[in-house]
């Protein structure tokens, strides 16, 4: 950890956006769950942009900036380094992608 | 015509896309500093095309895909055998990509605002990002398949 922290390489927008890529792939299935489950949330959403899922992926993509921005603020590179950056992508990945998966995965047997 | 043609950019910017990021986990995986600019383009090459997908992904989902007319690929999917090549296939699908959407945006951050060769972790994370838009890629266009294939199961009456 100490050379990290003497490595200027490394950089915090990096991490920043590394730990919103997990938050938000999370936050990406959840929402799903959420409008799918709730009719008043997805008519809302529709409302805004005249289909669901453009204002789905218009929340997402923003929350996605927004968190990476603020991550970037703070002093995260001293305690995630790069290796650490790459199991939250993965670990980001294979829950983001069971969590909308599963959720549907019931209409398989239909 | 034109909404068929329409079709193809969307697939072809995602083969590209793929391709583009194969290409960055290559050129990661062989960093030194005389190849940092050919990482570079790769990156930004692979997010301009899975954004171009989206783009023209998206809108062609939400105008002709999912309208609610009787001969709109959703419908016509619904009313056939194959109900869960839109219900599962493309609603997973669509949802996914977001994902590679924010993968696309992480790559070239870490391309650009970091030296690739001097730090394997930095290197190792550069490969990671661009075999998981890899290996994304290449399950949604699986799913853009069974997709199709649902469509004709419908048109085929289930034969």
């Amino acid at each position: 950890m100490e050379k990290r922290l003497e490595n200027q390489a490394w950089d915090k927008f990096s991490v920043g956006f590394g730990l919103s890529f997990l938050i938000t792939s999370i936050f990406n299935g959840l929402l799903i769950i959420a409008k799918e489950s709730y009719d008043p949330l997805k008519s809302w959403m529709k409302s805004l942009s005249g289909h669901h899922w453009i204002t789905h992926g218009i929340f997402v993509i923003v929350l996605f900036i927004v968190l990476g921005y603020i991550f970037s603020r703070t002093d995260i590179d001293k305690k995630i380094d790069a290796d650490k950056v790459s199991f939250l992508v993965i670990v980001g990945t294979i829950l983001g992608g069971l969590i909308i998966a599963g959720f549907f995965f019931k209409h398989l047997f239909e | 015509m034109w909404k068929e043609l329409m079709t193809m950019p969307h697939v072809i910017f995602g083969v590209f896309g793929i391709l583009f990021a194969l290409w960055v986990a290559v050129e990661a995986a062989n960093s030194s500093e005389a190849n940092q600019r050919r990482l570079k383009l790769a990156s930004i090459g692979t997010t301009l095309f899975l954004w171009l997908t989206y783009l023209i992904g998206g809108w062609w989902y939400v105008v002709y895909y999912g309208a609610a007319v009787s001969n709109s690929d959703k419908s016509i999917i619904l009313a056939g055998p194959w109900k869960w090549s839109h219900s599962f296939f493309m609603e997973t699908k669509e949802h996914i990509f977001f994902m590679m959407l924010f993968l696309s945006i992480l790559l070239p951050i870490v391309t650009f605002r970091n030296q690739i060769f001097k730090d394997t972790k930095v290197r190792n994370l550069t490969i990671v990002i661009a075999l998981t838009i890899v290996v994304l890629g290449l399950g949604m266009e699986g799913f853009g398949a069974m997709i199709s294939k649902g469509i004709k199961m419908s048109l085929m009456g289930g034969k």
